[in-house]
């Protein structure tokens, strides 16, 4: 076995690369010292100052509340879109609007945040609404992003899916809403579960958009971790990304689980 | 093998078409998907209590037919009578009707139970009445055992008995069939077929069997509609559709069959005789034949409805044996199957029952042999 000691080596020396930033992160959100480099032992005084400034509270409540809205808008649009996509194999437009359903999954955020918020200053300007910039717009701009993943994800799903289980439904005596609660939905549900799960996380996570559409009093969470860093990295900043590391890593977990649990199961008794 | 249904002359009411009232009447009834025509102006009449087979290639319009009884897709034109009333345009939820799918189509988040329950439970029926009908239908296919399961637990074959208890769970009055034993081996597809034969006997329902395996089709049928190109080829018992086929699609499409052209040169009442270039010699049928003298027809011939022999034999009317050089010979253990070049260059196949065993003095490769056959064992065609 010659290569016995290759794939070990390569597969640690690649997670350090991935891993070791965050990792060292973690580590220095538990240190003593108010210098971020330098370790002079263990304590969670940093995790009791995060939760006593109402600053960075209120900025992670606010991005909580974005993330779900987003994230729930953008499961009804994508499953729309999908169904769309999947069940209507022929309409005008169709290559354009699955393009055009995806295009966000490639649009640089820059773009998307600018003409966004071109957007939002325009129809101000001549409906009167949204009114200034603030938690709504970033919803708004949040959900546009987040169907786009949902789409996709509730695609695949609904592609797999066998029609004939929705006929034989009918056949049976159920109406086509009945249909859809007993049967289309609970087959599709891990993929709607973990769509929205997806959107939450990367509504959690943008900066460059919300930057964008933001007004003043509505920072997301990553907006005033990154005007703190900008001051100087304060450890309590580490506590608080080992904290968002945390929910991230739970969602992304969940998603992934429900996506393979809702895999047809191999057959064979 | 299956066990069809037995019934007596005078229980078969499509022979008697004056007295018995169709159960499902299908009445030049289309369907285009498009610029395709996927079923063209079929009509048909099924009676109570009949299993019907579908019979049919890919894209013949045989599922289409089904799907258009199940209320899936509705006909462009024509109408679709189930039990007197007229079902066309009613949705397939309101239909006395169940389907058993070809992928069976049993929901994967529901146990067997459940999956056979669920038709019950839209009509409303009190609990304890679902839980031993249940029970019933789970003896029924013999699955008492699995109830609890979930449908990828299961075997192929238990799986299709799940979904046959499923569709027959409501009582329908007709149950339509897709290619239900399509998806199971060999030996397991000979012991359902007793099986849903079985069933369908006791039960007295009508099925419509959907297939593209002749076998099955005339083991189970009690009739079968042959499909071709979205419209009906024939429609009669196994031995009809065999034995006398009405068209050169049919002889092709059944079994196995040699057909020649030939040329009509007497036309009697009692009598007709083919010159046929192809097959070398006269053909004498003892029968009258609708034709014309001189029109060009065909003439098709099972292979089992053929004699091989050395010596030439003799026929009153000197026609109806040819000769030819044997050219292949696949012996299948039962019967030998041989190919013989005629002089023509028209290769015919006929099949020989091994009666002997290990016979020496068998017919083998490069000999000249006679083939003969009798005065009404072949079928005459006209289109």
């Amino acid at each position: 076995m010659r290569r016995g000691w290759f794939l070990p080596i390569a597969a640690s020396l690649g997670f350090a690369f991935l891993y070791a930033p965050i990792v060292s992160l973690v580590i220095f959100s538990f240190n003593e010292s108010s210098l971020v480099t330098v370790w002079s032992g263990f304590s969670t005084k940093w995790y009791g100052a995060l939760f006593s400034d109402p600053q960075l509270l209120g900025a992670a409540w606010l991005s909580l509340q974005i993330a779900a809205l987003a994230a729930s808008i953008a499961l009804v649009l994508g499953t729309l879109a999908a169904v769309a996509l999947v069940r209507f194999r022929r309409f005008r437009g169709r290559t354009l609007f699955s393009g055009m359903v995806s295009a966000p999954l490639v649009m640089p955020d820059v773009i998307t945040g600018l003409s966004l918020l071109l957007l939002f200053v325009a129809m101000e300007g001549l409906l009167g609404w949204p009114q200034g910039r603030g938690m709504v717009t970033i919803v708004i701009a949040h959900a546009t992003f987040c169907t786009a993943y949902v789409c996709v994800v509730v695609q695949s799903r609904l592609s797999d899916f066998d029609r004939s289980l929705e006929e034989a439904a009918m056949d049976l005596g159920a109406s086509p809403v009945r249909t859809f609660f007993d049967i289309t939905l609970p087959i599709i549900a891990p993929a709607l579960v973990s769509g929205w799960l997806l959107g939450f996380t990367l509504s959690l996570d943008d900066l460059v958009i919300a930057s964008f559409v933001s007004g003043p009093g509505s920072s997301t969470l990553p907006m005033v971790i990154f005007s703190k860093v900008r001051l100087g990295v304060s450890p309590d900043v580490n506590a608080l990304a080992t904290i968002i590391i945390g929910i991230v890593a739970l969602g992304v977990l969940g998603a992934t689980i429900l996506q393979l649990r809702s895999k047809p199961k191999s057959s064979g008794a | 093998m299956a066990k069809k249904p037995q019934l007596a002359i005078d229980t078969r009411p499509w022979r008697d078409t004056a007295n018995n009232k169709p159960f499902v009447r299908i009445r030049n009834v289309s369907k285009k998907f498009g610029d395709v025509l996927a079923v063209h102006d079929v009509s048909l009449d099924i009676y109570k209590s009949e299993l019907f087979c579908l019979l049919g290639g890919s894209g013949s319009g045989k599922s289409t037919l089904l799907r258009m009884l199940a209320g899936f897709e509705t006909p462009t034109s024509g109408t679709i009578e189930i039990d007197g009333q007229d079902m066309t345009e009613v949705p397939p939820y309101a239909r006395p009707v169940n389907m058993m799918f070809q992928s069976y189509a049993l929901f994967p988040h529901m146990s067997v139970e459940q999956n056979i329950a669920y038709g019950l439970k839209r009509d409303g029926l009190p609990k304890a009445e679902i839980a031993a009908r249940v029970a019933e239908l789970l003896a029924l296919v013999k699955l008492q055992d699995y109830g609890k399961r979930k449908p990828h637990q299961l075997s192929g074959g238990q799986r299709q008995r799940v979904a046959l208890a499923r569709a027959l769970a409501k009582r329908p009055k007709l149950l339509l069939l897709d290619e239900p034993l399509g998806a199971l081996d060999k030996k397991l597809r000979e012991e359902t077929q007793f099986e849903l034969v079985k069933i369908q006997e006791s039960l007295g329902v009508t099925f419509i069997v959907v297939t593209h395996d002749q076998e099955e089709a005339m083991t189970l049928a009690t009739r079968i509609g042959v499909m071709n190109q979205g419209e009906i080829a024939m429609v009669g018992e196994p031995t009809d559709i065999y034995e006398f086929p009405n068209s050169r699609f049919v002889a092709s499409f059944i079994g196995s069959a040699n057909m020649v052209e030939g040329i009509v040169t007497e036309d009697e009442p009692g009598h007709v005789r083919i010159r046929s270039a192809e097959l070398g010699c006269d053909i004498y049928v003892a029968h009258g034949v609708d034709c014309a003298p001189d029109q060009l027809l065909w003439w098709a011939i099972r292979p089992e409805k053929m004699v091989l022999s050395r010596e030439k034999p003799t026929h009153p009317h000197g026609a109806n044996v040819t000769s030819g050089i044997v050219e292949e010979i696949a012996y299948l253990g039962d019967i030998s199957l041989y190919q013989v070049a005629l002089d023509s260059g028209k290769r015919i196949r006929v099949s020989q029952t091994n009666s002997v065993r290990g016979n020496p003095d068998a017919i083998t490769w490069e000999e000249r042999v006679y083939i003969s056959w009798g005065d009404s064992s072949g079928s005459v065609l006209t289109v």
